[in-house]
């Protein structure tokens, strides 16, 4: 015996199966709860702006991660931003492959700290770094109050 | 030792609740941030910042620390998560202590934090791996299983009825009655507690605290600027830590001789002697009701077997000769486990400022421990403070 040992045959060891079974309903979170509400209802991004840096974040939040402030006022961005880094990704987290490779962006807004990552609905080819794009939005009557309340990010 | 003096110069408590609209960053940041504002100081004074909380199952977020981090201050800062199962709310700060005694600072928050409402529908399925795979998961263990066999092992040492441990939970949840961010306070009767739901005999609903959402955080600093700080500061003399076996079949299961070696290590720092005199107030992790009679006996504020009758007797009352839990305690306040073992430290804190409101107790205490508990009945925080 020593330590240096190989087992090369792993089937030859015994086993049990296991799993942790938990599963969770996480909540929004003040700031997420506006943003998400904004959304749906008004078809808006908003960005939490600090009263004492004037920072503004999107995804807004509650505090300012800079001086610590408390943040109360949000400000409506708009649904158009510009294009910060793209990917074209070919496989999902199990190493399934995809059928058609997901196009995912990116998009940062004038002025604001952070951004929107989502898809990306751009004809390759056309796909550039700093080009101008917009969110496109379910229609209100589909609306959740959810990521999924964004279709995607196409030309703008 | 070598040590430099640590104090404590500030405090911020959430309201603990069943679950919160507030994200685990937010909680923080609101705890954080009421310390901060509470001594004076801006995060831009903060040197370095440690944060604790519990198992990531509970919050249902891997690498919680960095998820927390911003909440919590840390962003582009010296920062980092500790971690012992139900202990880390009292470790977080003897981890905060680490860094000022050191030198490493002069000025460290200590934040802690729990959601574990995110967890659906409780948080027992994040315990079924904490038990051994091979010769206990097999028969689908829970949490509160092994402490009914403690439990039952504890009355059966030193001949205790559940009516002499129920009358811990009554006296927390009273106490708790006085504490703004108390979850489940409330006058409840011997008998409503031996009444309640059963849930692993001889365990019922209400010898156990809630889950809960909370935060809680503390500035501590260094003797020279603690003094510039606040003419007031609380001193963080003794800290102590042990873990036992994690084969907790071995162990007795009446007596924690890891709080007992985590007290000792805490009490020699702070140069005390005998513990049941010199000791004014004490906050014993009480996530069950016997846990405060078993952990007063670690901590060795009284005899072995003695802390049911002391408690019946009225000594460790608010108004007794060793106020014991005087915050309402897990049993009262809650507990969202990290955010509970700091809200401790935060009571000793309050108490020795002569600042804890309608829960003061009586003879400006000077001298107080808390303590809190966890893994596998395994680990013992212990903290002493002093004013
Ligand atoms: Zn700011």
């Amino acid at each position: 015996m020593s330590f240096q040992e190989q087992i090369k045959k792993t089937t030859s060891l015994g086993f049990f199966e296991g799993q942790v079974p938990l599963n969770y309903k996480y909540t929004m979170g003040v700031a997420g709860e506006r943003f998400f509400q904004t959304l749906r209802d008004k078809g808006d991004f908003i960005a939490s702006k600090c009263p004492e840096c004037g920072t503004m974040a999107i995804y807004p939040l509650i505090y300012c991660e800079e001086c610590f402030a408390e943040i109360k006022d949000y400000v409506s961005v708009g649904l158009t931003g510009e294009l910060y880094s793209w990917t074209e990704c070919s496989s999902d987290f199990k190493g399934a492959r995809h059928e058609k490779p997901h196009l995912l962006g990116m998009v940062r807004f004038q002025g604001v700290q952070g951004g929107i990552i989502h898809r990306l609905d751009v004809p390759l080819s056309e796909i550039a770094i700093g080009m101008k794009v917009i969110a496109v939005l379910r229609p209100s009557s589909q609306r959740k109050g959810s990521l999924d309340d964004i279709q995607c990010f196409k030309k703008a | 030792m070598g040590y430099r003096r640590v104090a404590i110069v500030g405090a911020g408590l959430t309201k603990f609740v069943r679950r919160a609209q507030e994200t685990g960053p937010e909680l923080s940041w609101q705890a954080s941030k009421m310390a901060l504002d509470s001594c004076s100081l801006r995060l831009k004074d903060v040197e370095m910042i440690t944060l604790g909380s519990a198992p990531d199952g509970f919050d249902g977020v891997h690498m919680k620390g960095e998820y927390l981090l911003s909440g919590a201050g840390g962003s582009n800062k010296s920062y980092i998560r500790n971690f012992v199962g139900g202990g880390t709310g009292v470790f977080a700060p003897i981890h905060g202590w680490m860094h000022v005694a050191s030198g490493a600072c002069d000025v460290c928050l200590v934040v802690a934090e729990e959601k574990m409402s995110s967890c659906h529908p409780t948080p027992q399925g994040a315990f079924i791996t904490i038990f051994d795979h091979t010769t206990e998961q097999p028969l689908k263990p829970t949490l509160i299983w092994i402490f009914a066999l403690e439990m039952r092992r504890y009355m059966e040492r030193y001949g205790l009825t559940r009516a002499d441990i129920a009358r811990v939970a009554v006296k927390n949840k009273k106490n708790a009655m006085d504490h703004p961010s108390a979850q489940v306070a409330g006058e409840y009767t011997v008998d409503d507690i031996l009444n309640s739901e059963v849930l692993a005999e001889p365990v019922h609903r209400l010898d156990i605290s809630p889950a809960g959402d909370g935060a809680a955080a503390v500035v501590l600093a260094s003797e020279d600027v603690a003094k510039r700080l606040t003419d007031r500061p609380v001193w963080l003399d003794g800290v102590g830590w042990n873990l036992d076996t994690s084969y907790w079949a071995t162990k007795d299961l009446y007596y924690p001789r890891y709080v007992e070696k985590a007290a000792r290590m805490a009490y020699d720092m702070a140069g005390i002697k005998e513990p049941h005199k010199e000791i004014q107030v004490a906050e014993p992790y009480d996530p069950f009701d016997y846990k405060e009679l078993h952990h007063m006996e670690g901590l060795l504020l009284c005899p072995r077997g003695e802390a049911a009758r002391l408690t019946a007797e009225g000594y460790t009352a608010r108004t007794g000769n060793l106020p014991t839990c005087p915050s309402g305690g897990a049993l009262g306040v809650g507990n969202p486990i990290a955010a509970t073992g700091l809200m401790k430290v935060i009571e000793l804190f309050l108490q020795l400022r002569g600042e804890a409101g309608k829960r003061q107790i009586p003879g400006k205490p000077r001298v107080g421990v808390a303590q809190a508990w966890g893994d596998l009945m395994q680990v013992g925080t212990v903290v002493v403070c002093r004013s």
